[in-house]
């Protein structure tokens, strides 16, 4: 392990001007460590802020609910008041993350910034519409979650730091599924989160979100655009269309690879949007 | 750097290295090696502590961290965890005891916050400590019995 220095952050404007080339930030710490132990991160300083109390924190105005980068998971489930409802999906995805442990230690800001493909609590922010309040040296800056990744745990971060996430209460429930081998300890297959508004039989409007399925969680437009204005009599074909968009994705990966997340795929959609089909 | 930290309830200022992950600092500076190193990606629950009463994995803690944090281990000798760790001998929890340090502290975590746990309670909170050898069943038992043994003490 190869940490050059380790700053402690009193407050968020010492950490932005500890923030330069080579610094990396560590809140809970349980993927960075796992990351600086295996030796696929050397070379660093480390700047903590899991001292950062003003970052730690749930608000909620109205509909309105901004969540403090350094929360951590167990303190967002503490809070069933807030996060039941029409957003019992995030409360599940929420609790799908590794373990009490983990749980206990690991933040929402980090899930985020780790830009991990399996990030667990990121689809459905995404379905949301989550708008992220990033902090610099030359001020802050608002930007919508979907744009925020880059590529495969490369996020739009430029020796800045993540101060909160905020999101409307959806209207309509939001859904989400976890494909993973145990209910415990286990990273997901694939994840979909959604939020679908039904009428008469025809989708009105339909958000869907994915982890697993590509190099980053991601909103499926394609997806989301071929279904608005389709009856909902059948869901198999749309199964197939979902299916055949992820495989096209992932078309130069192995083949018991690609069955993984095809079958994956369509049982998370089976999950999410099974109920609001005829069969 | 130097660190001030509580450990087992004892105070100390320590001059750590910002490469020391917390199970690192117990075992190697401390000498404190009844916690265990299973498998360092919090996948196993083995070298579980507790930080300010909350379960923790200490292979994902770095030293610095705990700085003006108390830290529990399975060497505590605080009433509470002795009880727990009668129980278990009591109700043949361990077969080779490698996790048991960590599943003690976990159940502690519960016990502190959840006086009267369920059977379901139990479960979710040692869902993050594997044990190989057994079927969870008799450590289960010895955390519900430990709950009646330390709502006794209460009453």
């Amino acid at each position: 392990m190869k940490v050059k220095k380790a700053y402690i952050a009193k407050s968020i404007s010492e950490c932005v001007e500890l923030l330069v080339d080579n610094t990396k930030i560590i809140a809970g710490g349980t993927d960075i460590i796992i990351k600086l132990n295996e030796g696929h991160l050397s070379d660093v300083s480390l700047v903590d802020i899991s001292k950062l109390e003003e970052l730690r924190f749930i608000n909620k105005e109205d509909d309105v609910i901004t969540i403090g980068a350094n929360t951590t998971y167990t303190d967002i489930l503490d809070r069933p008041d807030i996060f039941k409802g029409n957003l019992e999906g995030f409360y599940n995805a929420i609790k799908s993350v590794g373990s009490p442990q983990i749980r206990n230690r690991g933040t929402i800001g980090g899930n985020i910034c780790n830009g991990s493909p399996a990030a667990d609590s990121v689809p459905p922010l995404l379905v949301l519409d989550a708008k992220l309040k990033i902090i610099g040296k030359n001020g802050e800056r608002i930007m919508p979650l979907k744009d925020f990744f880059k590529g495969k745990q490369e996020v739009d971060l430029n020796n800045e730091l993540l101060h909160s996430i905020t999101f409307n209460v959806p209207k309509l429930k939001l859904n989400f599924y976890k494909y993973s081998p145990r209910n415990a300890l286990a990273i997901t297959w694939g994840s979909i989160a959604s939020i679908i508004e039904v009428e008469s039989n025809i989708i009105k409007d339909i958000k869907i979100a994915s982890g697993g399925f590509s190099a980053y969680c991601m909103r499926e437009l394609e997806m989301e655009n071929a279904l608005i204005g389709k009856s909902t009599a059948s869901i198999d074909g749309f199964l197939d269309m979902a299916s055949s968009i992820v495989m096209k994705r992932i078309e130069d990966f192995p083949k018991d690879f690609k069955e993984m997340k095809e079958v994956t795929i369509k049982s998370a959609f089976r999950h999410v949007l099974g109920g609001h089909y005829d069969n | 750097m130097i660190i001030n930290t509580t450990i087992n309830g004892e105070k100390i200022e320590f001059d750590v290295s910002p490469n020391r992950r917390l199970i690192d600092f117990l075992r190697e500076d401390l000498h404190l090696t009844g916690t265990k190193e299973g498998c360092s990606e919090g996948e196993c629950g083995t070298c579980t502590v507790l930080l300010d009463g909350e379960a923790v994995d200490s292979c994902l803690v770095m030293a610095f961290q705990i700085d003006g944090k108390s830290v529990t281990t399975i060497e505590a000798t605080d009433d509470d965890l002795s009880i727990i760790k009668e129980t278990f001998l009591e109700e043949g929890a361990p077969q080779c005891g490698y996790c048991m340090p960590g599943m003690v502290l976990s159940a502690k975590g519960l016990l502190d916050k959840n006086k009267k746990p369920n059977r379901d309670d139990v479960k979710e909170a040692i869902s993050g400590n594997l044990c190989r050898c057994t079927g969870y069943t008799l450590i289960e038992d010895a955390i519900i019995k430990s709950s009646e043994k330390l709502g006794d003490d209460n009453e």
